[in-house]
C-alpha cells in the first residue's frame, strides 16, 4: 500500500493517535515515542466540556426529578437528551485534544469494560461510567479500574447485578428470588481471564454469589445523594464461604467480591488476555507474539500498572516495525474524529457548531452509534468488522460531504494532504489530488484516500 | 448513480487480479454451494395468530375478539389454519408446494424484550448473551467450500457476525456523492484490495437495483418500499453466477401495540409488504428460485388476547415461514397447543410446541445441506435434545 519508508512521527500521529491536527506532526517529529509517553504521564486530560458534566448521583437525582414532574416518558426523553450532551462533549474532546494517544487509550479501556445504551435504563449514565470509572483510572492499576467499573451503577444495571439475590440470603429465602450470573460471567469471560482463561461454570456461580448485594439505591432528593448510588445490600448477599479458581474466600460480605476482583485483575490469564487485545488494537489484527509476550510480562511484573503497560507498548520496536504490524482500518468514530481534527477546528465556549454535531452523528450512519456497542464484548476490532461494502461507500460519501464543507477554509489540498499525512501520502493520492477539478474534490479525495482510512 | 457498469467491472477485474483471491471463492459452483439461502428477520414480533389465523380452533373467535378474522375473510389452508388476506400473493406458492408455514414456534429464551429476544434468535443459544456470533455465520464455517454471505443494510446483523466472512450492502438507499467523484475514488482504491472490492461491491449492488427498476426514488421513502427494493436486489444479486449464496434481509415495523387492524390496518400493510417483498425476491432470483430456501422468522409472537388499544403486546409463540423451490410445502406444520388460557404460556401467550432452533436446523439441513453433526456441534452446540424435524424438503 505504501511505497517509501514511513516516518515514525506519522505512525505516532495516525497509528497511536487520532489523526493529525494541523501542526501535530511537527510536534511529534522530534521524539515520537517521547511524545506518546508524555501523554500517559499527564494528569487526566479533561476538556472544559467533559469537566462540566454532572456526576452519576447528580444524574440520578435529576432523572428522579424528571420522573416526578412528568410521566415516565419525560425521564426517558431527558435521559436521551443527556446522552447526546455526553456524546457531543466526548467527541469535541477527541477532536481537539493534544493528547490523542491518551484518548485512544481511554477509548480502548472504555470499550473493554463497556456499557451500552442498548440497555435503555442506563442511557443517561453511560457517559458518567466512562468519565468516572475509565478516565479516572486509565493510567493507574487495572484492578482499580475494574473495581470502579464493576461497582458503577451503569455496569451493575447493564449486566443485571442490581437484581441478583443470593438464594440463601434473607431476601432470597423470603421472596424466592435468585442469582443472576450475567455480570460474573462477563467479568471472567470478557473483563479479566478471557474465554479460554481457565475458569469453570462453578467459578461463574461462585463469583456471582460473591457479587450478590452489590446493587444501587436511587436517591430521591439531592440531600440523599452521596458520592455514589452504589449500595451493599446485606439482605441480598449469599451467606457462607465461596471458592473461586481454587482459592477459598471466607464470608466477609461486601468485601468478598472486591477481593475476588483484585485477584482476577492480576491473574496471569488476565495479563495475557489484555495484552493480546491491546496489541490487536494498536499493532495489527494478527498480533505479533513477541509484542504480546512483552506486554504480558510487564503487566504481570507491575501488577497491572496501566501506565507501565502503555509505555512498554510504545517502547516495543516491533510495534513500530513494518514487518510486524498490519494496517488497521479506522473505525467509524475514528474516521469522524480524524476528519474534524484534519479541519483544525478549535472548540470555544457555548453551543457546539452544527457541523461538528453532524460529524458526531456521522459515525452512527457508518454503523457505530457512540456508547451503543452491540454486546458486552464491545465494538469489534478487526478489519473485516468495518469493511462492509455499504460502510465503505458511506465513508466515501462522508469524505465528499466534508471536502465540500472545508473548501472555503483550506486553501491548498495538496499542501494539506502533505501536512496531515506526511510520509504516508501515496504518490497516486497526490496525483489524484492535484488533478482534482476543484478544491472541494481535492480535499474529499484526501479524506477518502486509503492512507486516511487506514491507521 | 450511474458510474458506467462496464468501466467499473473493468476496474474491479483489475483490482481482483492484484489482490490475492482465496482459492475457495473460485469453487462455489463446484461445491455443494449451488443452493441459495435467505433469512428474513421480522423485527418487532410478528403476530402469528393474525398472519396464519387458526380459524378452526374453537376458541379463536372468542379470544381474539375485535382482532378475529372471519372464515370468509381468510384464504383457507387446511381444516384449522387460514392465510391472512394480505398474504394473498403467497397463496399460489402454497398451492404449488413452495410455502411451508410452521406454527407455534418460539425461542427457548422466554424474556419479552425485543433486543434480548432478537439477540437470542440470532446467536442461536438459550440466552441473549449466549454467543457473540450468529448461527448463520457458524453454519457457513461448517461448509466444505466458503460461501459468500451478504446482508441488506448498513451494518452486519448478529446473525451473520462471526468467523466466516460476510458483507452488507444497502442498495435501496440513493448514493449521495456525484458519479465522477465515486469514479475517481474507485481509481484511487485500485491499489487497495480491501477498500476497492468493498466499494465496487456496494456500487454494483446499487447499480443492480437501478437496473432492476425497483428504485423509483419517491416511493422508496416508505419502509415497505425499501424492504421490497431490498428483497428484489437480494434476488438479483444472488441470481448472478458469482453472487452471494446466503443473504439476510431485515424487515421492521412488526411491533403492533395499537390499532393493528384486521383485513385492513397497520398489520395488513405489513403483511402485504412482506408478501410483496417475497414476490420481488422470487422475481429477482428468476429460475434460481428452484435452488433457494427462504426462512422468515420473528423474535416472538404476540399476546393471544388483544390489549386495550386495539393491538397486541409482546408474546411468546408465533409463526415462521419456509419458502422456496426446494421446500416440501403446501401444508401447515403445527403441533397445535390450543388457545384457552390453560393452553397458553403464562396464561397469556401462544405456547411454543416447536423451538425456533429446530426450525433453523431443518432449514439449514434442507437448504444448505448441513449434517446433524455440524448442527448439533458447531452451529447449535449441546442441542442434541432439540430434534431436527424431517420431511420439510423435497427429497
Amino acid at each position: 500500500m505504501r511505497t517509501g519508508p514511513v516516518d515514525p512521527a506519522d505512525l505516532a500521529v495516525h497509528r497511536f493517535g487520532l489523526g493529525a491536527r494541523p501542526g501535530e506532526r511537527a510536534r511529534a517529529a522530534t521524539d515520537p515515542r517521547g511524545w506518546l509517553k508524555q501523554q500517559l504521564a499527564l494528569p487526566t486530560p479533561r476538556s472544559l466540556r467533559l469537566a462540566a458534566l454532572p456526576s452519576h448521583p447528580e444524574l440520578f437525582v435529576e432523572s428522579q426529578r424528571q420522573r416526578e414532574t412528568g410521566v415516565e416518558k419525560a425521564a426517558r426523553k431527558w435521559g436521551r437528551q443527556h446522552n447526546r450532551v455526553e456524546r457531543a462533549a466526548r467527541f469535541a474532546h477527541a477532536a481537539t485534544t493534544e493528547a490523542p494517544f491518551r484518548e485512544r487509550w481511554v477509548r480502548f479501556w472504555s470499550n473493554h469494560l463497556c456499557v451500552s445504551t442498548k440497555k435503555r435504563p442506563i442511557t443517561a449514565v453511560v457517559g458518567a461510567h466512562e468519565r468516572e470509572a475509565i478516565r479516572r483510572h486509565d493510567t493507574g492499576r487495572f484492578s482499580e479500574m475494574l473495581l470502579a467499573s464493576t461497582r458503577h451503577p451503569a455496569m451493575l444495571v447493564y449486566l443485571d447485578n442490581q437484581q441478583s439475590v443470593g438464594p440463601d440470603s434473607p431476601l432470597g429465602r423470603s421472596k424466592k428470588q435468585g442469582l443472576n450470573e450475567n455480570l460474573a460471567r462477563e467479568i471472567l469471560e470478557l473483563h479479566t481471564l478471557g474465554v479460554d482463561g481457565g475458569y469453570t461454570q462453578e467459578d461463574v456461580i461462585a463469583l456471582a454469589k460473591m457479587l450478590t448485594g452489590w446493587t444501587i439505591r436511587r436517591p430521591k432528593t439531592a440531600a440523599e445523594a452521596r458520592d455514589t448510588v452504589f449500595v451493599y445490600a446485606r439482605r441480598r448477599h449469599q451467606p457462607g464461604a465461596k471458592q473461586l479458581l481454587g482459592v477459598a474466600y471466607p464470608p466477609t460480605g461486601e468485601v468478598e467480591a472486591r477481593d475476588a476482583l483484585r485477584h482476577l485483575a492480576v491473574h496471569p490469564s488476565t495479563a495475557r488476555h489484555l495484552a493480546r487485545k491491546l496489541v490487536t488494537h494498536f499493532v495489527g489484527d494478527d498480533p505479533p507474539k513477541a509484542v504480546v509476550d512483552g506486554l504480558t510480562r510487564t503487566f504481570r511484573e507491575t501488577d497491572g500498572d496501566l501506565k507501565a503497560v502503555g509505555e512498554a507498548l510504545i517502547e516495543s520496536d516491533m510495534a513500530w516495525s513494518v514487518a510486524a504490524r498490519s494496517p488497521k482500518l479506522r473505525t467509524p468514530e475514528e474516521v469522524a474524529i480524524a476528519m474534524v481534527r484534519a479541519s483544525g477546528w478549535t472548540d470555544s465556549p457555548g453551543d457546539l457548531p452544527d457541523a461538528v454535531l453532524r460529524m458526531e452523528r456521522a459515525a452512527q450512519q457508518l454503523g457505530q452509534t457512540p456508547f451503543e456497542p452491540p454486546s458486552p464484548a464491545g465494538w469489534p476490532d478487526r478489519q473485516e468488522d468495518w469493511a462492509a461494502p455499504e460502510q465503505i461507500l458511506r465513508r466515501v460519501e462522508l469524505a465528499e460531504k466534508v471536502g465540500s464543507r472545508l473548501r472555503s477554509t483550506v486553501p491548498d489540498p495538496e499542501q494539506w494532504a502533505q501536512s496531515l499525512l506526511g510520509s504516508r501520502l501515496h504518490p497516486d493520492t497526490r496525483t489524484a489530488v492535484t488533478r482534482a477539478p476543484d478544491r472541494a474534490t481535492g480535499l474529499a479525495l484526501v479524506l477518502a484516500s486509503p492512507e486516511f482510512q487506514w491507521r | 448513480m450511474a458510474l458506467s457498469a462496464s468501466r467499473r467491472r473493468f476496474l474491479q477485474g483489475l483490482s481482483a487480479s492484484m489482490a490475492t483471491v482465496p482459492v475457495g471463492s473460485l469453487s462455489w459452483a463446484a461445491g455443494s454451494g449451488d443452493h441459495r439461502f435467505v433469512v428474513v428477520v421480522l423485527r418487532g414480533g410478528m403476530d402469528g395468530l393474525a398472519a396464519v389465523p387458526p380459524i378452526g380452533d374453537p376458541s379463536y373467535a372468542a379470544v381474539r375478539g375485535k382482532l378475529a378474522l372471519s372464515p370468509d375473510q381468510v384464504i383457507p389452508l387446511d381444516g384449522t389454519f387460514g392465510l391472512h388476506p394480505a398474504l394473498a400473493p403467497l397463496a399460489d406458492w402454497y398451492t404449488e408446494g413452495h410455502l411451508l408455514p410452521v406454527h407455534a414456534v418460539g425461542l427457548t429464551y422466554r424474556g419479552r424484550s425485543h433486543f434480548d429476544a432478537q439477540d437470542a434468535l440470532e446467536n442461536g443459544t438459550e440466552s441473549p448473551s449466549g454467543a457473540s456470533s450468529g448461527w448463520l455465520n457458524r453454519a457457513l464455517t461448517t461448509l466444505p467450500t466458503p460461501e459468500s454471505a451478504t446482508s441488506i443494510g448498513t451494518a452486519l446483523p448478529l446473525l451473520l457476525r462471526g468467523d466466516a466472512r460476510a458483507a452488507s450492502v444497502d442498495p435501496t438507499r440513493d448514493t449521495k456523492a456525484p458519479d465522477d467523484f465515486l469514479s475517481t475514488v474507485v481509481d484511487l482504491y485500485a491499489r487497495d484490495p480491501v477498500l476497492s472490492s468493498a466499494l465496487s461491491t456496494a456500487l454494483d449492488a446499487h447499480d443492480a437495483v437501478m437496473a432492476s427498476g425497483s428504485s423509483d426514488k419517491g416511493r422508496r421513502r416508505s419502509r415497505t418500499n425499501r424492504f421490497q427494493a431490498g428483497m428484489q436486489a437480494a434476488g438479483t444479486l444472488m441470481a448472478a453466477a458469482d453472487g452471494p449464496r446466503v443473504m439476510v434481509v431485515d424487515s421492521g415495523g412488526w411491533d403492533t401495540h395499537a390499532r393493528q387492524g384486521t383485513v385492513e390496518g397497520t398489520l395488513a400493510r405489513q403483511l402485504q409488504g412482506l408478501a410483496g417483498g417475497l414476490v420481488a425476491l422470487r422475481t429477482g432470483l428468476g429460475s434460481t428460485w428452484n435452488a433457494t430456501t427462504v426462512l422468515c422468522i420473528s423474535e416472538f409472537g404476540r399476546t393471544v388476547v388483544p390489549n386495550g388499544t386495539g393491538g397486541t403486546d409482546h408474546g411468546t409463540g408465533g409463526v415462521a415461514f419456509l419458502a422456496g423451490g426446494r421446500v416440501a410445502g403446501g401444508r401447515v406444520v403445527a403441533d397445535w397447543p390450543g388457545l384457552r388460557p390453560e393452553d397458553r404460556t403464562d396464561r397469556r401467550d401462544l405456547r411454543p410446541t416447536l423451538a425456533s432452533r429446530q426450525v433453523f436446523k431443518a432449514a439449514l439441513h434442507g437448504g444448505l445441506g448441513l449434517s446433524d453433526d455440524a448442527l448439533d456441534g458447531l452451529v447449535f452446540p449441546g442441542t442434541k435434545g432439540l430434534r431436527r424435524p424431517t420431511g420439510w424438503f423435497r427429497a
